[in-house]
């Protein structure tokens, strides 16, 4: 009986479009008008995903209340937060190429002039529809298929803000980019992103790509669905790293995928710290021979966070390689899923794919469920895959109490020691620190937390 | 003048009676040896002195300068001034043996002053590599993680660096000995005897006399049975070397395990 009422609560919150219209004001300057269109009517014929679903099955979306979800467009977004606010969020502790901050109240940008002159695109997404509207005709969509959920679909015809990176072949680039993705943040707001990296052939990159909120109108609930599609050309080389650390009250959806091509070297490192909930495909596909891919992912819970982690290394041709490995530590009353699968097509042959997720339950209530998948058509692969769920080891923390360090600080010195082998992806020193400080950040508001409730 | 004292101490692991009455008074500026053979409980000593939440004490007492500790947990015991060298010590995966020592001063010192603000970054490294120096052990090291993939001499000398970075007032050494080569059995035994002296207490944990042709005991004793059974100077160390543990087996008894063993 309750089941049944709590269907019911899911069917009049999820109503399409509710809010949310196609804007002709958008379409009108679009180059992207007939992508938007069919994908709006996909949206319209897709049914929201539901734990019926293979993908889905660990994602509660009931409590979504997507009725009052609008999204904030046309001349009423520069309202959402004065200019100088927004130049809070500027971060110049090193030098990058280009940085750039977008966001539904302004997009901040800085580009170095000798990349823009080789032929370097980095821009938001709006002004990369104006003004290289044949490239974004020809990317978007090219990676990342509209049709492989409502939720993607709606991106697809909604999205106004994420950007472009276009490196042209053979270009390569020592210094790294900074990309600041800032949702709207409370009354019910949604924002629509849309990610393009493109490296042609020989091109090489570094980019830190971080998603964050926002300052915030309100508690209520927010949502994020981005499209993140990355295209290495044969012989690219991409550092990339992704850390997500939207507000608690973000419902977040992502569907990222990389598609690599010969030869290639894919390093992404994938950090999940934010939103209340959140729903993350992260697919590599190996397209060309000799393609060698590295994911490492981190991911700390808190409070009631659900963040669930999708992963798929597929191998489409021969001796290509994939490596990857998650972490997690889990916390409070907070959830945490790794599902991966490792595809290996008839034809890859001499593949080497490895699989790993390790996770720590720190709390009682807290909850992890990883689970590896293989599947392999070809029959000379090197393929393996590993999942662990434990808690921190006593004997650890024994042997670092016995040296004066208390207990909760013991627990965080063995947990940033667990995060550091993901960590060691990135050789950006900077980078490093700014993410380990960031963990320990997090876990501190958890001890003190803690501390409070122990005492009290 | 500071002593640990132990007291009729009465020690089971998940119901089992490892220590019966086992009596000791380390001074401070004393070296004692404790020696006997396997399974006699002297791991045991080492662990309930720490405060390992698995070994239970059941009847006795741990005093330090007088008062007792068995309700400190075992990093404030490590901050009053005790210090165990781990005949296992373990991996901690990701953290610097650096990183660890940092941590492990500062605990000490923000337990002193809650404001304090941590030991400087160059008064640290010139403190470490002075120790490091002491141990003969390459500065390299200490950029590893601790413990892991570290050989048996290698976690050993890491033990004894950690015991001249932390400075106890006394410090169990539980067989700091074992599965060292000649040459490492000699740099771990000169660096403990450089830490050695009037403010520190040391009880060393063997199983063989070797390590004590380096290091001069005060005192030795042999454990047996969960207690001490002959307690002398440094020459009951050559007896056992000379003639094992055979004859203590035969004035004592044997132990209720072999007892066991052999009504059954």
């Amino acid at each position: 009986m309750a089941n049944a009422k709590r269907n019911t609560t899911q069917i009049d919150n999820h109503e399409f479009p509710g809010r949310f219209r196609l804007v002709q004001e958008m379409l009108a300057v679009s180059p992207l008008q007939t992508y938007r269109r069919s994908a709006w009517e996909l949206a319209e014929q897709l049914s929201f995903p539901s734990k019926k679903d293979e993908a889905w099955r660990w994602v509660d979306l009931s409590e979504l209340n997507f009725a009052e979800l609008r999204q904030v467009n046309g001349s009423a977004r520069t309202a959402v937060l004065a200019a100088d606010k927004l130049e809070s969020f500027i971060r110049n502790e090193k030098s990058y190429l280009g940085s750039l901050i977008v966001s539904p109240a302004g997009v901040i940008r800085q580009v170095d002039a000798q990349a823009e002159h080789a032929g370097v695109i980095f821009t938001d997404f709006r002004t990369a529809e104006k003004e290289y509207p044949e490239l974004v005709a020809k990317f978007a969509g090219s990676v990342v298929k509209p049709d492989e959920s409502k939720f993607a679909a709606m991106t697809a015809a909604l999205a106004e803000d994420g950007f472009l990176l276009y490196v042209p072949t053979n270009c390569r680039l020592e210094k790294p980019f900074l990309v600041q993705i800032l949702a709207a943040a409370g009354n019910h707001q949604a924002t629509f992103t849309h990610t393009l990296i493109w490296l042609e052939a020989g091109a090489s990159a570094d980019l830190e790509l971080a998603f964050g909120s926002l300052p915030a109108g309100s508690a209520s609930q927010t949502f994020h669905s981005g499209i993140v599609e990355v295209h290495l050309d044969d012989e690219a080389v991409l550092n990339l790293t992704e850390i997500q650390e939207f507000d608690h009250q973000v419902w977040n959806i992502t569907h990222e995928r990389a598609q690599v091509g010969r030869n290639t070297r894919l390093a992404w490192l994938y950090g999940a710290l934010g939103t209340h909930l959140s729903k993350n495909f992260v697919d590599i596909d190996l397209l060309g021979r000799d393609a060698e891919v590295q994911v490492k992912g981190f991911y700390l819970t808190d409070d009631k966070q659900h963040i669930d982690l999708d992963t798929q290394q597929n191998h489409l041709a021969a001796r290509t390689t994939s490596n990857l490995l998650f972490k997690g530590a889990v916390t409070e009353s907070s959830a945490a899923v790794w599902e991966g699968m490792i595809y290996v097509a008839p034809t890859a042959m001499q593949t080497d794919g490895y699989q790993s997720s390790r996770n720590l339950v720190l709390s009682r209530s807290a909850k992890v469920n990883a689970i590896p998948g293989l599947e392999i058509l070809a029959d000379d692969v090197r393929c393996s895959h590993g999942a662990t769920v434990g808690k921190i080891d006593e004997e650890e923390l024994f042997y670092l109490q016995a040296r004066g360090i208390p207990l909760l600080d013991a627990e965080q010195l063995i947990l940033e020691g667990f995060f550091g082998e993901v960590l060691e992806l990135t050789p950006d020193e900077a980078i490093k620190e700014d993410l380990k400080s960031k963990i320990s950040k997090k876990f501190a508001e958890v001890r003190s937390r803690r501390e409070h409730t122990e005492v009290g | 003048m500071a002593q640990l004292e132990i007291q009729n101490l009465h020690v089971q692991v998940e119901d089992n009676e490892i220590l019966r009455g086992f009596n000791l008074t380390v001074k401070q500026g004393e070296i004692h040896a404790l020696m006997g053979p396997n399974g006699t409980g002297k791991s045991t000593l080492a662990y309930a002195i720490m405060g390992h939440p698995r070994y239970q004490i059941t009847e006795g007492d741990i005093l330090l300068d007088g008062e007792s500790i068995l309700d400190l947990s075992p990093d404030e015991r490590s901050r009053r001034g005790i210090f165990l060298a781990f005949q296992y010590p373990v991996a901690i995966p990701g953290v610097t043996l650096a990183n660890f020592l940092r941590v492990a001063i500062n605990a000490r010192r923000k337990a002193e002053d809650p404001e304090d603000k941590g030991i400087s970054i160059v008064k640290f490294r010139q403190m470490l590599k002075a120790k490091m120096e002491l141990l003969k052990m390459d500065p390299a090291f200490a950029g590893r993680y601790l413990n892991e993939g570290f050989s048996g001499g290698e976690k050993k000398r890491a033990e004894i660096l950690q015991m001249a970075m932390l400075e106890p007032r006394f410090a169990i050494l539980d067989e700091t000995d074992s599965g060292l080569d000649i040459d490492a059995l000699r740099i771990v035994s000169e660096g403990v005897n450089a830490l050695a002296g009037d403010h520190i207490g040391i009880l060393i944990i063997t199983h063989y006399q070797r390590m004590l042709n380096y290091i001069k005991p005060d005192f030795v004793h042999i454990m047996y049975g969960g207690r001490i059974v002959e307690s002398g100077k440094a020459e009951l160390a050559l007896r056992l070397e000379e003639s094992g543990y055979a004859w203590v087996r035969e004035k004592y008894g044997p132990l209720p395990k072999e007892e066991e063993e052999l009504t059954s």
